[in-house]
This record gives C-alpha cells, sequence and structure tokens, in this order.
C-alpha cells in the first residue's frame, strides 16, 4: 500500500517533559484524518514534527517514501490563526499569494499565473470581495478561510491543517467541510488537528486518537468507539508514562 | 534662511540617505516586535570603535565601523547564545548587553581621552554624531553600503516579508529561516554601523524605530509603510541635521531624534487614520447618538410597547422618527435607518 505519510518510533519532548512517545503512523493516500486528543496531547506538536518546524528527538517521517525535504513543495499547511500578527500591515489578497512563495523561488516576482491562482483560491473559500481588505478588518471565519485559500495555491498533495475549525461561524465551518471533501475527491491527503468529538463522524473518514502516544489509528469506523475514547481522554494514560519517567 | 553650503548639502545627502534607509528598514523591525535590538546593537558598537582606535592608533572611519561591525556582531551572536542556552528573557538580555557593551565602551573612552593624544579628539563624536564635521570621503562610503543595503532589501522584500508576518509558514514552505534572520539581522548591523558617526550609538536606534512607528499611524498597506517610513526617516534626518549644523553645531542625533519625536506625537494624535484624535471624537459622536436616540432604540427592540404618552415624543415625532397611526406611536423609515447606521458601528 502507498502511504502518503509514514511515522515510525517518533518521540518528542521539550527539555525533558515528554510531549509525543513513539509514535507509529500509517496514513494512506486520499484520506480524510482527524487528530482527535485532550489539551497538550501533542496534535499540534505532531503536524509542527512533520513540517520539520520542530526538531523530533528521535524517528523517520516520510512523505509519499521520501524524506521532508525532498516534498516541500507538496506538503499544504494551515497553521493555527492565532500564529500570526492580524493587526499586521497587508491585505487579503497579498497572504493568500503567500502560498506561491515556495514554488516563485527567491528573489523572482509573482507570476500572472500565481496571480490568478490567488484569485481563483480566494474566489474558493468565499472571500474573493474582501480582497483588498486589511487583514485586521476580518472576522475569525473570514481569517481561517484566508488561511485555507493561502494553503490551497501551494498546491499540494498533502495538507496539514492546524484546528482549522477553532473559533469559527457556522457558516465557515460548513465552507471548510466542503472544501475538505473536495480535496478528497482531488486525490489529496488531508490531516486535520480537530477538537470537536461530536462532528468526527461527519467530518472525517480516518481517525488518530491521540495522548502523547497513539491511542487508536485507522478508519473512524473502527476507531470511534466509547472504549477508545475514554483510553484517550483518561489522565491516566498520561500519568503511566510519567510514572515510567521518573527514576 | 536656507544656507546651504557645498560642505552642508553634502552632509545633508549623507544623513537624509541615512535617515531613508534606516526607515525602511526599521518597518520589518519594528513589525516584527524587534524595536530594541537596534537600541542593544548601536549601544554594542562603541567597545569595537574603541579597540579598532586603539590597535591602529588613527582615527580613520573606515578603521572605526568595522571596529563597531565587528562590536556590534558579536553582541548580535551573544544574544543568541543567550537565548538558546539560558532561561534569562529576551528583553533582560537585550538590556544587559546594551548596558555591558556601552560600559565597556565608555571606560575604553575616558582611558583614550586621559592618553591626551592629539588624534583622539573626535572620538566622542561617537556618541551623540556630529554630522556637520563629516568629510566627503565619509559621506561616500556610507551613500554606498546604504546603496547596497537598499538592493538587498528590494531582492529579498518578498522574503523578509512574508518572514516577518508568518515565521513558521515561512518555514512550512521550505524556505531557508536562518538565512533570512541572519540576513536582516547583518543589515540591521550594517545600517548601524554607517549611521552611529552621524547620529551617534545611542540615539541610532531612534532612526530605525520612530519613523515606521509613524508610518503605520498612517498606512495599513506594507508597500506603502515601508515608503512612507523611508520618506520620514529622510526628511527627519534632513531637518534635524539642517537644525544641528546651522545652531551652534548641537550634536546630530539628539537634534534629529527631537524632530523624530514631535513628528511622532503629531502623527499619534492627528493622523486621518489611527489618530488619537479621530479615534475619540468617534467614540464620542458613537455615544452621544446612543444617549439621543436611546428611546428610539427601546422601541426599536421592544415592539409590543405602542401605548405610549405622545408628549413624551415630541422630538422624534416632529423629526418625522416616529408616527401616530390610530393612537399608537410607529417607528418611521427614518428612524429605522438611524437605528441600523447606529447598530453597525463597531
Amino acid at each position: 500500500m502507498d502511504y502518503a505519510f509514514k511515522v515510525e518510533d517518533l518521540s518528542v519532548a521539550y527539555d525533558k517533559k515528554p510531549v509525543l512517545w513513539d509514535i507509529d503512523l500509517k496514513i494512506p493516500k486520499g484520506i480524510l484524518l482527524g487528530i482527535v486528543g485532550p489539551n497538550g496531547a501533542g496534535k499540534s506538536t505532531l503536524v509542527k514534527a512533520a513540517l520539520n518546524l520542530i526538531k523530533p528527538l528521535s524517528g523517520s517521517i516520510l512523505f509519499f517514501d521520501q524524506p521532508y525535504k525532498k516534498v516541500v513543495k507538496n506538503i499544504g499547511y494551515v497553521p493555527q490563526k492565532g500564529s500570526v500578527d492580524w493587526d499586521f500591515p497587508t491585505t487579503v489578497y497579498d497572504v493568500v499569494l503567500m502560498g506561491r512563495y515556495g514554488h516563485i523561488g527567491w528573489i523572482k516576482r509573482p507570476s500572472k499565473k500565481d496571480k490568478e491562482a490567488t484569485i481563483q483560491a480566494l474566489d474558493k473559500v468565499g472571500m474573493l470581495e474582501y480582497k483588498n481588505h486589511q487583514i485586521s478588518e476580518l472576522s475569525g471565519g473570514q481569517q481561517q478561510r484566508v488561511f485555507l485559500a493561502r494553503a490551497l495555491i501551494q498546491d499540494a498533495d498533502i495538507y496539514f491543517m492546524d484546528e482549522p475549525f477553532q473559533g469559527v461561524d457556522v457558516k465557515t465551518e460548513k465552507a471548510i467541510v466542503k472544501l475538505l471533501k473536495e480535496l478528497k475527491a482531488l486525490g489529496k491527503t488531508v490531516i486535520v488537528v480537530h477538537h470537536d468529538l461530536h462532528t468526527v463522524k461527519a467530518y472525517f473518514d480516518w481517525l488518530t486518537l491521540l495522548n502523547i502516544k497513539v491511542v487508536a489509528h485507522g478508519t473512524v469506523d473502527e476507531v470511534y468507539t466509547p472504549e477508545n475514547i475514554k483510553k484517550t481522554y483518561q489522565a491516566d494514560s498520561l500519568l503511566s508514562l510519567e510514572s515510567d519517567f521518573d527514576v | 534662511m536656507f544656507d546651504l553650503s557645498y560642505t552642508l548639502t553634502i552632509v545633508l545627502i549623507g544623513t537624509m540617505v541615512l535617515g531613508a534607509i534606516s526607515g525602511m528598514l526599521g518597518v520589518f523591525i519594528v513589525l516584527r516586535r524587534q524595536a530594541l535590538i537596534g537600541d542593544a546593537l548601536s549601544h554594542a558598537a562603541l567597545p569595537g570603535i574603541m579597540i579598532a582606535y586603539l590597535l591602529v592608533g588613527v582615527r580613520s572611519l573606515e578603521v572605526l565601523l568595522i571596529g563597531a561591525f565587528v562590536s556590534a556582531s558579536l553582541a548580535m551572536i551573544l544574544l543568541n547564545v543567550i537565548k538558546k542556552y539560558t532561561t534569562i528573557k529576551f528583553d533582560a538580555s537585550m538590556a544587559l548587553i546594551l548596558s555591558g557593551f556601552f560600559g565597556f565602551g565608555q571606560m575604553l573612552l575616558s582611558h583614550i581621552q586621559k592618553s591626551g593624544a592629539a588624534s583622539q579628539a573626535g572620538l566622542s563624536r561617537f556618541i551623540f554624531g556630529q554630522a556637520a564635521t563629516m568629510l566627503r570621503g565619509d559621506v561616500l562610503i556610507i551613500l554606498s553600503v546604504a546603496f547596497v543595503v537598499l538592493l538587498l532589501i528590494l531582492l529579498f522584500y518578498k522574503e523578509l516579508k512574508l518572514y516577518i508576518f508568518d515565521e513558521a509558514f515561512f518555514k512550512a514552505l521550505g524556505l531557508n529561516e536562518k538565512l533570512t534572520s541572519t540576513l536582516l539581522t547583518m543589515l540591521v548591523v550594517i545600517v548601524i554601523v554607517i549611521g552611529i558617526r552621524m547620529v551617534g550609538v545611542i540615539l541610532m536606534s531612534a532612526l530605525i524605530i520612530a519613523p515606521s512607528v509613524a508610518s503605520r499611524q498612517l498606512s495599513d498597506r506594507f508597500s506603502v509603510n515601508f515608503m512612507l517610513s523611508g520618506l520620514i526617516g529622510a526628511l527627519s534626518a534632513g531637518v534635524g541635521t539642517y537644525l544641528s549644523a546651522t545652531r551652534a553645531n548641537l550634536p546630530t542625533g539628539p537634534m534629529i531624534s527631537v524632530v523624530l519625536g514631535t513628528f511622532v506625537l503629531f502623527v499619534l494624535l492627528a493622523s486621518p487614520k489611527h489618530g488619537l484624535i479621530k479615534r475619540h471624537i468617534l467614540v464620542y459622536m458613537y455615544k452621544y447618538q446612543i444617549r439621543k436616540y436611546r428611546k428610539l432604540i427601546h422601541l426599536y427592540e421592544n415592539p409590543s410597547e405602542t401605548e405610549l404618552n405622545p408628549t413624551e415624543y415630541s422630538y422624534f415625532i416632529d423629526n418625522n422618527y416616529l408616527k401616530l397611526e390610530s393612537g399608537q406611536i410607529m417607528l418611521t423609515h427614518k428612524a429605522l435607518k438611524k437605528i441600523r447606521s447606529i447598530k453597525a458601528v463597531d
């Protein structure tokens, strides 16, 4: 089987505190996967480790059987929207265009094609009429849609989205879900950090339950069981790991 | 009134170009919330100047500036080492570096001045800057370095902008973060180094920080901020230098800082975009409208209350906000429009 994303023996720690412990994941091509777990479970850390934003202690990460550096232009990213300063003096259009910077290359200016892709992506997320607006004027949902448009024009085969549903309105939530399904229909692999258990079944077809370790991983039907969820949200699984560490 | 001698013209060109390049670079630094780095690094240049003088023994600007460059770069490296290996907070480490390096530089300066060598006269100008005594050759050095800095900013404009806006996304695109952050810091160090002869180590950071603070009040566009900040920097540096050179040779740094400070204050108050005066007027108008139309708003929110005493509402009836229909008070179209416009203000 071809895997879009394969992680082996991944451990990440901040100082001496483990955040991810011995993670093994095999994610097939073309699925819509939700990563769910309690606060501090390492969901965002997993995404950041995948994108080479933080250095893991150990482990290997492969995309389409290749290391990160070889496929970086093929990986799309939607960071948490709280990660930037929305008072930054720039327009919606400019932020979305940034998604092309990896393709454009150093020093060179955006081409006509890049600009057209920007307009198309803005249209797709329903933000075209805001294209010349200041980003500070946007609502939370609109900010999220701008980030999505920026990721769309990365034109990637695998997408990582960090809490895209965080603090968005109903309209945006629906737009995002529609977009996720469209990406899947195009054969893209989409990995979404998510916090709302109730919507898991409706939004995703695969599910990873994470709490520092992988509790369960597979199709939603297999994984979304009361026992697995209880195990994920129980403080015990966290503690048992810590007790191993108290030397 | 403008008595522009040849020497003064040369000096003015030098400081205005310096002001422009500092202002443009400052936009990146200030938006990255690293305004204080400029301050720490410019203070840290002082001991380098003194050590270069002690080693070479002549007051050649090139040599002294190389000393300044080495010492400011060393300070930058130290700042990064402290950040990486200790738990000291970044602002505290900047304050430590600033005071430590500057103190050491002052000590060396006093030592050199005591020696009484004729060539040392003028070293103290590096503290507050003295543009008027610069030679044509000095200005040429500054112009050529500023040109290279501008070229680099323009070449890497798009990368620098993304880097300061969203560092994580920048890295996720596979762009080289180390290279970009080093480039940005090196440009700051270089601009500081060419500026300290004119403006001095203590106030050089004003020329980097103040123009971009002012331009941010005037525009929400990055490119406009960039150009406006350069313009404000150039004009302030020009005015400050002119005043300092023509009035009893006051040091240039403080004069430029005063001009810049006045300008920032003015813009903060009076900017038509984000100015405090405008904001207060808008807030006042909003509150005034709510007070004036509170009875209309109440009727709008409670449509069932229609049997009321018309005399209490005579003002609104007279002004077509309310109408009487078979003994009941109704909101007119005009009133609905008014209330919606009040509610729409955020």
